[in-house]
This record gives C-alpha cells, structure tokens and sequence, in this order.
C-alpha cells in the first residue's frame, strides 16, 4: 500500500472509484476537510496544487469543494472533494493552513458565490465592475444577460501609513506594450514597503464559454487562453480529456507533444532573456533577443504554419505531423540561434552595471516559494526542484529516463536569469535528442464520448511552470465544467512578498524577472 | 479575362488530380485564396468553421455555378479546419502583407481565386 | 446593443477629423497599445515591431507611454468589461485627432471569445473604428502596413475642412 492509501486509511477514508489517472481522491465531510488537509501538509509536507469548486445541479448536494494536493514524492495528486449545499453556501477557509488558498478562495466567492468562512481578505476578485457583484456566473442556472451596465469598481488595497510614506498607482494601461494590471505601490523615498496588485482586467470568461461545448470546440479556447503558451495549455486540455475517455496515445504523437513544448519553451526562454534587460535599459541584449526570438517564430511558422505554435495538438494526439528530417533541422537551427544570442549574454553578464541592477533583486526565498507553492524556474531559482515534468511525467517525459533539473540557491533576479540560461541549454539538448530518435507510426488516436460524470486533472510544465486544469463533462460529451490554474495563478502572489526594500525603478525588473503572464490568470 | 476563362475551362475536373500546388499546409496569416476550379461550393468549409467565418451564398443553378464562397476575415480565428473540411482541397491561405480593412471589420466578401495546374 | 458605464453610452460617436491633421500625424506616428482581454499573443507581435527585424522607428512609428503623448490607439482584446473603465479614460484623455486600430480577430469581432458575459464583442462595440486588421494573431508586417498605407488610405477618404 502506498503512502497516500495509508494516509487516507489512518483517517477513515477510501479513494474514490471515479478517481481518475494519476489521482488518487477522497469524499470528505466539509467539517473534517481542514482537519486532514492540515494532516496532509504536516506528514507529507503537501501543499496546494489546485482548488476549484463544481457546480453539479440538479444533483444534491449541489456544490462540491475540490482541493488538489501535491505531495513531493509522489507521482498522484491527492484531491480531497467535498461536499456544499446551496442552503449553506459556505465552506471554512484554508488560508490558515495554504497561504496560497488565498486568491482561489475569493475566486470562489465571485464566481460560485460560495463563501470562505473565516477568509481574511473580503475584497472582490475577480470582479472588476463589469457585471453585477452578486451574479456568480459559474453557477448553472445563472442567467448571462449581456446587457448588464458596467459599474466604477473601487480598488480598496492594502495602505501603510507613517511619515513620508506615498503611494504610487500604476496601470492597468502600462508604459509599454504590456497586458494589464494595476499595481499600488506604498513607497518611503524609492524604498517600496509592499505592493498590491489587481488583476482580472483580460478576463474573458473562458471558463464559462467552455461549459456545453464538446472537446474540439473548447480546444480554440485553450489554445487562445495566452498567446506564448499555447502548446501547454491546449496539452493540459488534451491530456486531461484523454484521461476522461481512458485514450493511450500513440508513441509518435507523445514523442512529438515533447518536441512541439520544447519549441515553445525555448522561444519563450529567450522572449525572457530578451526582457529582462529591457527592464534595466540594456537595449543591446534586449534587442538581440528580440532578433533570435523573430528568428525562431518565423521557423516555427515554417514547420507549422504558426508563429505560436497554435494547431499542432489535438485531444487523441497530434492535428499536424511533422518530418522527422524538418524536427532534426528546426532544433539544430534553435541550437545555432542560441549559441548567438550566448554571445551577447556573456557580454551583459560581465557588464558590472547588468549585474548590479540584477543581483540581490527581488529575493522569492525558498520559504516563500515552498509557502505558496510557487513553480516554474521562478521557484527552481529559489531552489524548489518542482517540475512537473520530473514530478508528474507525462507523454514522451515519461520515458526520458533519469534526468535532473538544474536549480539555483539565490532567488533574486540574477538567479531567474541565468537558471532560464541553464533551462534553454538543457531544453535544446532535449530537443535535439527528442528529434533524433522519434518513433514511427500513426499521431492520432479517435477519443470516444467521455461518460457523463467523468472528470481528470491535467499538469504539464510551461515555460513558466506548471499548468493545471481540471475538466469534467456532462451528458452528451459536453464539458460541465473547465477549470484553469495556471503557473502565473502560482507565481503572481509571490512576486509582492519580494519587492520589500527594492527600488521602485526596480519593480519591472522584478516583474520581468518571473516574466508573468496576465491573460493566463485572468482567463 | 480570356486568360481567367481558358483558366477556368482547363482546370474543369481537377478535383483528385495529381496535386502541383504545395501541399495545404495549416498556413493561416493572410488571406485566403480558392485554387481555381476546385471549390464546388459544398458548404464544408462551412460547416466545419466555429466561428462562422464561412458562408455560402446564392442560390443553386444549373451545374451549380450559382453558389459561392464568401468569408469574413475579421471573424475568422485561423483554426484551419476549414482547410482540414475541404475535399477537393480548395483553400488555401497565403500570406500578404495588406489584411487590414477601413472601419469595423465585419463585412463578408467573395474569396480571391488563384490560377492552379 | 447599447452598453452603458454611468452615463456615457457605447459606442462612442464617431469623430470626424480632417486629411491635412491626419496627414501630419502619419509622418511621425505615436501611438498607445491599449490591451483590453487580449491573450498576449497580438502584443507579442506589436513587441516585434520594435525589434530589429520590423523597426518600426525608422519609418516614424513609435509606442509612447501616455494616451495624453499619442495620436492612435492600438486595442488588443475583445474590450473585457473590467477593461471598459481603463479603455474610456484612456481614449478620453488622448487628444484630437484621435484614431483607434483593432488588432487581431478579437478587437474586431471578438473573434474567438465573442459571445462570453465578460467582453464585448470587439472594439466597434465601444468606439469607432478607424482601421481594423484581422489575424489570429495577424503578423507584424500586416500591422506595419496598417499604420502606413492603412492609414494614408484612411486619411484620404476624410474630408478636408479648409
């Protein structure tokens, strides 16, 4: 019996029989969910993956409270799932015990109307005014008029007051060509004391639209959730629908799924180099890194006939098959791309006003990334070694054999960026040997109906961590419910706990430095 | 004129004939353009657009010249499946430089067509 | 569909400008990238644009930080309704004349997310549009040709006052 077995056993609970590929789920009471959960963290330092709720009506009870946990070591995710009826729509807060609880419990409140009792921070969420404030539009029998007036929405943040001490409000339309959020700065002189961010201003509502589609229609929602993530994200989709129709796919189709995120990892990776200088006025590497990453896109538009690699995957497999000899050139086409952008990297790295700006910036400590389970290389730079593709091995990834990711000790700016040098050379070495030795056959495997009821969680690594989305489908092979956590869900609230006694000029280095992304949030 | 007639005449029943074009690759910056000839006005396309991109209009005559294709570039989201629809494999989309429009983008408009062997 | 914030009604009138005021802006174009939902990958090509490979400088096209320093507005984005706010004080304190671009399929119709209780569909929802330029993401040479033979089109078609 594995560990989790017994830990579910020692609290009188048995996995449940729905409980899909690499989970291992429990019904619990509502009264003993934090119970356990505190039991979870303190015997198997688990931490939150994930937390949603589903909306089952006509069942009852109608709500159930899904909290993912990752427990380091293991393979399966351990999901707790609760029940909440709609006459006490309230649940007891994990925030005491998750810090990272924290937004998708207010996530929750907006859009389930659900309450975390004892939550500590009451303000709306997602929630920017656009609708009315106790619409809760993931519940079922919500009517969407699309007449609704939009309302001023105040932003109460978090104020420190003493002497001196100002406050500097910024965005949601930004200086340069960023997406939008809006950012309070609480500041003495240049010296920051905190920062309150407010997002949610690209919300889309790409949750609720995926509800009643089939699984190629939600597809073009995944893939358009975010621009430069679109491999992973529509991999997260397809594996957990896979997962929901219990389909293996074939050999080819996962080897090529490792080559298509590598791609998009690597463009991304040195999108990142290039815009972390740009935060501290090295215009030089920054627009080198413009240049090789114009480069890669107009191949990857070559090989697929999109510079984001949009409509390559498709649940069952692979929607494009490529040319073994096409895979070989494009990696050692990426390989010559970065072995140039190295040079002017060397340059910035031995440039003493680079590195002053970059080192002891901006310190994520591993306390906090392990506290709000950040991921990515933003926690592999404050030497968290979690990726899921070493945790949670999925298609080709499995099958790599022992490979180790490269962490850092530091966490500051400086560590960010050259843990993202590391994860290019190690990304381009993967992609070389991937292209190599790919396996022969068909790319696609036919999903058939997914039964009513059935759901699966999917995890894949981006290149800014884990992505994680969890679907479950309704009669007819119609999506029920499509919910999203993605790596910037992660890492946003960790970037205002390292900001303290840094420089306002120094927020977008921080910021750039974890390079996140706003529409992956806000969905 | 006479050039797109003898076009036209020639390229009659080139549907499953041996392909000289590139294969159609999911290519889908641009705008899309009908190989001459191939597109039989089926409604595939059509059919298979989520967004509704695709129309076909007009009524059908004798041998079926009266319907054709029309398409909406400020709604279409470069899926490709229209390309992936397409029997006689009759789309294609090729890239230039001027997409834009004047004003809101939500006109429809006949296809382009381009010569074919 | 009329949406309303307070009193102000979408969308926006149209405002008429005059060809010699939009002629002199084309020779040193400025202007402001307004994201409204988009999912970053049309901001990624206006980014392009300021690479070495487009240059956008070169030809008098530059991204400016304020509205109040810009002669068009670039949306990204189907105009979310949390973004409704920032987009209308945005576009109220450029100044005239003032033209508003929609960048991708989703600022022209809402492309992918039309439909969805969070956006509207598009920009001509909430503003008049002056220059729309579809693609999914549409690639950075078909925005360059937008803001120069785009907009020399557009200038042309407007009245002068003189």
């Amino acid at each position: 019996m594995n560990r989790l077995e017994e830990f579910l056993t020692a609290w009188r609970l048995s996995p449940a029989k729905d409980s899909p590929v690499d989970t291992i789920v429990a019904d619990i009471e509502m009264d003993r969910l934090l119970e356990v959960a505190a039991a979870a963290r303190r015997d198997h330092e688990a931490s939150l993956a994930m937390m949603t709720a589903l909306d089952l009506l006509p069942e009852s009870p109608r709500f159930r409270l899904v909290v993912v946990l990752h427990v380091p070591g293991e393979k399966r995710y351990l999901v707790l799932r609760a029940p909440l009826s709609a006459d006490k729509p309230e649940f007891p807060t994990l925030t005491a015990l998750f810090a990272n609880a924290n937004w998708p419990e207010r996530e929750i409140r907006d859009m389930f109307g659900l309450t975390p009792v004892g939550h500590p921070d009451p303000r709306p969420f997602v929630w920017k005014g656009g609708w009315p404030r106790d619409l809760a539009p993931l519940r079922k029998d919500v009517k969407l008029d699309r007449a609704y007036p939009v309302e001023r929405a105040l932003f109460p943040v978090t104020r420190v007051e003493g002497e001196g001490v100002y406050e500097v409000p910024v965005g949601p339309i930004h200086a340069g060509i960023i997406e939008p959020g809006h950012f309070r700065f609480q500041a003495v002189g240049d010296t920051m004391l905190a920062v309150d961010a407010q997002l949610f201003f690209c919300h889309r509502g790409i949750e609720k639209m995926a509800e009643g589609r089939d699984p190629s229609a939600a597809l073009l929602l995944a893939e358009r959730q975010c621009g430069t993530c679109s491999v992973s994200n529509a991999l997260t989709f397809c594996q957990a629908v896979e997962r929901t129709a219990h389909v293996t796919v074939p050999a080819r189709a996962r080897a090529l799924r490792l080559v298509v995120a590598e791609l998009e990892r690597v463009y991304n990776h040195v999108n990142d180099i290039a815009a972390i200088p740009g935060g501290v006025g090295f215009a030089f590497l920054g627009n080198q890194g413009l240049r090789v990453k114009e480069e890669m896109q107009r191949r990857l538009r070559a090989l697929c006939g999109h510079r984001f690699l949009r409509n390559v995957l498709v649940p069952g497999g692979m929607r494009q098959n490529f040319d073994d000899a096409a895979l070989q050139k494009i990696a050692e086409e990426f390989e010559g791309l970065w072995k140039e952008l190295k040079k002017p990297v060397k340059i910035a790295l031995d440039h003493s006003i680079f590195l002053d700006r970059l080192e002891t910036t901006g310190y994520l400590t591993t306390k906090n990334a392990l506290a709000l389970h950040a991921v990515g290389p933003a926690a592999r730079a404050s030497n968290v070694a979690a990726d899921t593709r070493l945790d949670h091995p999925y298609d080709a990834y499995a099958e790599l054999g022992s490979w180790k990711i490269p962490t850092r000790q530091e966490g500051d700016c400086m560590a960010r960026f050259r843990q993202r040098i590391a994860e290019l050379d190690q990304s381009i070495e993967m992609l070389k040997n991937a292209a190599k030795s790919l396996p022969a056959g068909p790319v696609h495997e036919p999903v058939g109906r997914p039964a009513a009821g059935a759901w699966a969680i999917g995890a894949t690594e981006s290149a800014r961590g884990e992505n994680m989305l969890l679907v479950r489908f309704d009669g007819n092979g119609l999506i029920g419910r499509y919910a999203v956590r993605t790596a910037s869900y992660c890492l946003w609230p960790c970037v205002p706990t390292t900001i303290r006694g840094n420089i306002v000029p120094d927020f977008p280095l921080i910021n750039k430095s974890f390079e996140l992304c706003y529409a992956d949030v806000d969905r | 004129m006479l050039k797109q007639l003898w076009i036209a005449l020639t390229n009659r029943g080139v549907v499953g004939a041996p392909d000289t074009l590139p294969p159609a690759r999911m290519n889908i910056t641009g705008k899309p353009v009908l190989t001459a000839g191939r597109c039989t006005a089926c409604g595939d396309c059509a059919r298979a657009c989520p967004v509704s991109a695709l129309r076909i209009v007009g009524e059908e005559s004798s041998g079926g010249r009266g319907r054709t294709l029309e398409f909406s570039a400020g709604r279409c989201i470069g899926c490709a499946r229209c390309i992936e629809a397409c029997q006689p494999n009759a789309i294609a989309f090729l890239h230039g430089t001027e997409t834009w429009r004047i004003g809101a983008d939500d006109e429809w408009r006949s296809i382009d067509t381009r010569e074919g062997k | 569909m009329a949406i309303h914030l307070e009193k102000i009604e979408f969308p926006l009138p149209h405002e008429p400008a005059d060809t010699e005021a939009l002629r002199a802006m084309l020779g040193s174009l400025h202007f402001r990238h307004l994201d409204v939902g988009s999912c970053n990958a049309c901001d990624n090509e206006l980014i392009a644009l300021g690479g070495p490979h487009y240059d956008m400088q070169r030809l008098g096209i530059d991204c400016v930080a304020s509205p109040r320093h810009a002669d068009v507005l670039m949306l990204t984005g189907p105009v979310s309704r949390n973004g409704l706010v920032a987009f209308y004080e945005t576009y109220t304190c450029t100044p005239l004349p003032r033209l508003v671009i929609a960048v991708g399929n989703c600022a022209c119709t809402g492309g992918v997310f039309a439909g969805s209780y969070a956006v509207f569909d598009g920009a001509r929802d909430v503003v008049s549009v002056a220059i729309s330029i579809p693609g999914c993401p549409p690639a950075p040479d078909e925005i360059l040709a937008a803001l120069t033979a785009g907009l020399r089109a557009y200038a042309a078609l407007q009245k002068t006052t003189s």
